[in-house]
């Protein structure tokens, strides 16, 4: 009995036990699971592979090699830090070995998928911690900075620098040596190699000889490297290039001097003289009628002037003892394509303007001489022959050859057999196409006068014809009367409205040029015909009475053709009645011309059929 | 022994060396010897009578001790009715009792028969309360032993004796009932273990076992209605 109250007494005490260690264990799993939650969110702390990498860079050096290793690294780490894990809450709650804690599947998926982005992170920790720590002494000679294509010589010289370095470098560290300690370093070279060469530009120097200069530029030059490389940082001090002193000096050296003799052609002040640029134009006008040759010679002579006055004065600034040398050094180079562009410039720039003025007075001077009745505008051309060349539909081409034109074969000859200056035959053009322009504008003001004429001719005409016939040319009479009545009044003012008016004015374009003739004739025929028309609206039904109730004689049949012949150039226009011709017209074949025929035709075909007058 | 008995004993030892002891000697060395053993019967013939005493008294006591024995098993197992820890055994197949604390908890509950549950509740108060008083407890358990056990008086051994055993039968008790309690408590447990939230955001495993150990203790102590044994 006592046996089995000892087994009943154990087994209700042991839930003392049972209850510590369910606690405990709840406790674990807990702790445990909250561990493995932290790690999934957070994976391993920072730094777990990144001092592994930076312990061992040999075995992590490529990128490749890292990840494979990192991987293996970070799972072993995992394990390692949950098991240290587990075994400190065992400890911790005195549950020894008999508590287990598993990584689930899930878990363990979910910790393998931070290890990419871990990775990342932890790589670019090494990468740069291990980039801070990069030494470099290495430079490149001046020599082989100059000789050594420039990609050679940053792969070389990072080459030196991973050599030069304790420990391997990794992979991504290469571009950053190339990037940030090689390429400043190029840079530098290249900087200072400039410099240098601007240096020769600007150094002061008071020799003038190219033997001189030279060997003070070069001194000044190792000086102020010299002193230079005690100024700056270790890494920005260079040495003399080679190709400073073999090439760089040589061309500055060139360089100054030319440049000293091309602000002395900028200092020459040459004066253009009238009389002078006349006397030599008169003297070969052949060569110096067209603008652009002229320009060309006088550009020469200024040019050698110039050219002449620059080198003087930069032989008088050199020392005696340099001159001779300077002198040779120039003239070798005279012809050289950068002092033809300075001087080129320099004429251009200051003497040609001056020039131009010169000639264009020497040549307005010269037209004034050779055609006096353009300058004064005293000339003007006939009336006909204004109103042919005005008729004609490219008019503007034939006053621009008005030389060509029959009847200004005088003016045309005015210079005689000598050759005239261009601005000076310019000069005539111009004036000729003015007058033919103020004829223009007289033509039409004529033919404006003409048709205001036509009411008040009209109503005179009305009025006469009650009394007696009017024949066609009485009312051209009056039309014409009329006309120049109000043209005398009118035609100064019209002509010359800016008050320029010539001294030979009273002259010009006093009668009625043969068109406004025309015209007035035309008019005079239409205002016979409307009175006529009147005449006939009235007369009407007694004409149509006449024409039903007809004798034989006055029914027979009439026949009318129309002819036109062309010819090559002129058209020849007939109406023909029958066998005979009643109206025969020549004109020339332009368009103007052969329509103004046709309309006549087609009046005189219709008085024919109406048997008017 | 003097010289001469020496030399009288080397000679009976030696054999040629005995010719020359005196008779003198070989009595004086004979009775010496007989001497000698008879004092070894005569202590252990006390020795032996010591130990029969001894053994009679023993027998007295152990007759008191079974009967002493008995009564505290019986207070034993009436203390464990009181407690109730008895409502909530089950009968094995067997004919034993057995105690399963899974079968009184349910999805994180307790789940007891109204009268386990009336019994157990009773229970857990009436022990928070003797326990809560450790000398007169043990007097009462003296008192009730000694009136089942029906003995006279003890000796002063027997009284050391009944204490040192009422003192342990107390204590058994005490982790019986306090066993039985953790044991629910202990079922508990585990719904705050899978629901986790509930204990806060203690860092340290100790102090997460602690919580767990508190509250479950005190779930049990919501759901039965009495202070449990701490």
């Amino acid at each position: 009995m006592i046996f089995l109250c000892l087994i009943l007494s154990s087994m209700l005490s042991a839930g003392n036990a049972e209850f510590d260690r369910t606690a405990s264990e709840g406790a674990a799993r807990i702790t445990m699971g909250r561990f493995v939650r932290s790690l999934r969110l957070s994976g391993l702390p920072s730094g777990v592979l990144s001092s592994e990498m930076l312990k061992n860079p040999e075995s992590f050096s490529s990128r490749t090699a890292a990840v494979e290793r990192c991987n293996s690294i970070y799972l072993s780490k995992t394990a390692e830090a949950f098991s240290n894990k587990l075994e400190n809450v065992r400890r911790t709650l005195s549950l020894g070995s008999s508590f287990e804690y598993a990584l689930s599947e899930a878990d363990m998926k979910s910790l393998l998928d931070k290890f990419p982005a871990a990775f990342e992170r932890e790589r670019r920790e090494a990468v740069d911690q291990q980039a801070k720590n990069l030494v470099s002494a290495t430079r490149p000679t001046e020599k082989e900075f100059e000789e050594k294509p420039t990609e050679q010589l940053k792969r070389e010289m990072a080459e030196r620098i991973v050599k030069a370095q304790k420990q391997a470098v990794f992979e991504e560290n290469l571009q950053y040596i190339s990037e940030k300690i090689v390429a400043p370093v190029l840079r530098s070279a290249e900087d200072e190699l400039k410099r240098q060469r601007e240096y020769l530009m600007r150094a002061r120097s008071d020799a003038s000889s190219p033997t001189g200069l030279k060997s003070e530029l070069e001194e000044r030059l190792k000086a102020n490297v010299s002193e230079r490389s005690r100024d700056v940082p270790a890494e920005e001090a260079w040495g003399v290039f080679p190709s400073v002193l073999k090439d760089a000096l040589p061309k500055a050296v060139e360089r100054r001097i030319v440049n000293k003799m091309k602000a002395r052609m900028n200092d020459v002040k040459l004066n253009v003289d009238v009389a002078e640029v006349a006397k030599i134009i008169s003297g070969d006008i052949a060569s110096h009628a067209k603008y652009s040759a002229s320009e060309k010679k006088f550009a020469f002579i200024y040019s050698c002037a110039v050219l002449t006055n620059a080198l003087e004065a930069t032989l008088r600034e050199a020392r005696e003892s340099e001159r001779a040398e300077l002198e040779d050094f120039l003239l070798r180079r005279m012809g050289s394509e950068d002092v033809i562009k300075a001087l080129e410039k320099v004429v251009r720039r200051e003497i040609m303007p001056k020039w131009k003025v010169a000639r264009a007075e020497i040549a307005s001077t010269a037209a004034k001489k050779i055609w006096p009745s353009l300058d004064d505008g005293t000339w003007y051309p006939e009336a006909y022959l204004a109103d042919e060349v005005l008729s004609r539909s490219d008019y503007i081409k034939s006053i621009r050859a008005w030389r060509e034109i029959k009847g200004l074969e005088s003016l045309a000859r005015s210079s005689g057999d000598k050759k005239v200056m261009e601005e000076s035959l310019k000069f005539a053009d111009e004036r000729v196409k003015a007058a033919f322009e103020l004829a223009r504008s007289a033509i039409s003001a004529q033919n404006k006068t003409v048709d205001s004429t036509h009411e008040s001719v009209l109503s005179e005409v009305k009025a006469k014809k009650a009394v007696s016939p009017v024949t066609l040319n009485e009312v051209i009479s009056m039309i014409t009367d009329a006309t120049e009545k109000m043209w005398s009044k009118e035609r100064v003012a019209k002509l010359w409205s800016d008050g320029g008016a010539p001294k030979n004015a009273a002259e010009q374009h006093v009668a009625l040029f043969p068109s406004v003739k025309n015209r007035i004739e035309l008019l005079a025929r239409k205002i016979l015909e409307e009175i006529k028309k009147e005449e006939l609206s009235q007369a009407k039904s007694e004409t149509e009475e006449k024409i039903e109730g007809s004798s034989d004689a006055e029914n027979e049949t009439m026949e009318f053709k129309i002819s036109v012949i062309k010819t090559s150039n002129q058209v020849e226009v007939k109406l023909l009645k029958g066998e005979s011709t009643v109206l025969d017209k020549q004109v020339e074949l332009k368009y103007l011309p052969f329509e103004n025929a046709m309309k006549e035709v087609s009046r005189k075909l219709g008085r024919e059929i109406l048997s008017l007058p | 022994m003097t010289q001469s008995g020496k030399k009288a004993l080397m000679k009976i030892a030696c054999g040629e060396k005995a010719a020359r002891a005196s008779v003198d000697d070989l009595q004086s060395l004979l009775l010496q010897i007989v001497f000698a053993l008879l004092m070894i019967f005569i202590i252990a013939y006390f020795i032996f009578v010591e130990e029969t005493k001894k053994e009679r008294a023993e027998q007295v006591l152990d007759l008191n001790r079974q009967k002493l024995v008995l009564a505290l098993e019986k207070t034993v197992e009436n203390h464990r009715i009181k407690y109730g820890l008895n409502a909530l055994m089950t009968q094995g197949t067997d004919g034993s009792r057995i105690f399963d604390a899974s079968s009184h908890v349910h999805g994180g509950a307790l789940s007891l028969a109204p009268a386990a549950a009336k019994a157990f509740s009773a229970g857990s108060a009436a022990a928070f309360q003797d326990y809560s008083d450790a000398e007169k407890l043990h007097e009462s358990w003296v008192k009730e032993v000694m009136e089942a056990a029906a003995v006279g008086e003890l000796g002063e051994e027997e009284k050391a004796w009944l204490n040192d055993a009422v003192a342990e039968r107390i204590e058994m008790v005490r982790l019986d009932t306090r066993g039985v309690q953790r044991a629910l408590a202990a079922r508990l447990q585990e719904s705050l273990i899978e629901s986790s939230s509930s204990l806060g955001t203690i860092e340290d495993a100790n102090a997460l076992a602690e919580a767990i150990k508190l509250k479950s203790l005190e779930m049990i102590k919501k759901e039965i209605g009495a202070e449990v044994l701490p």
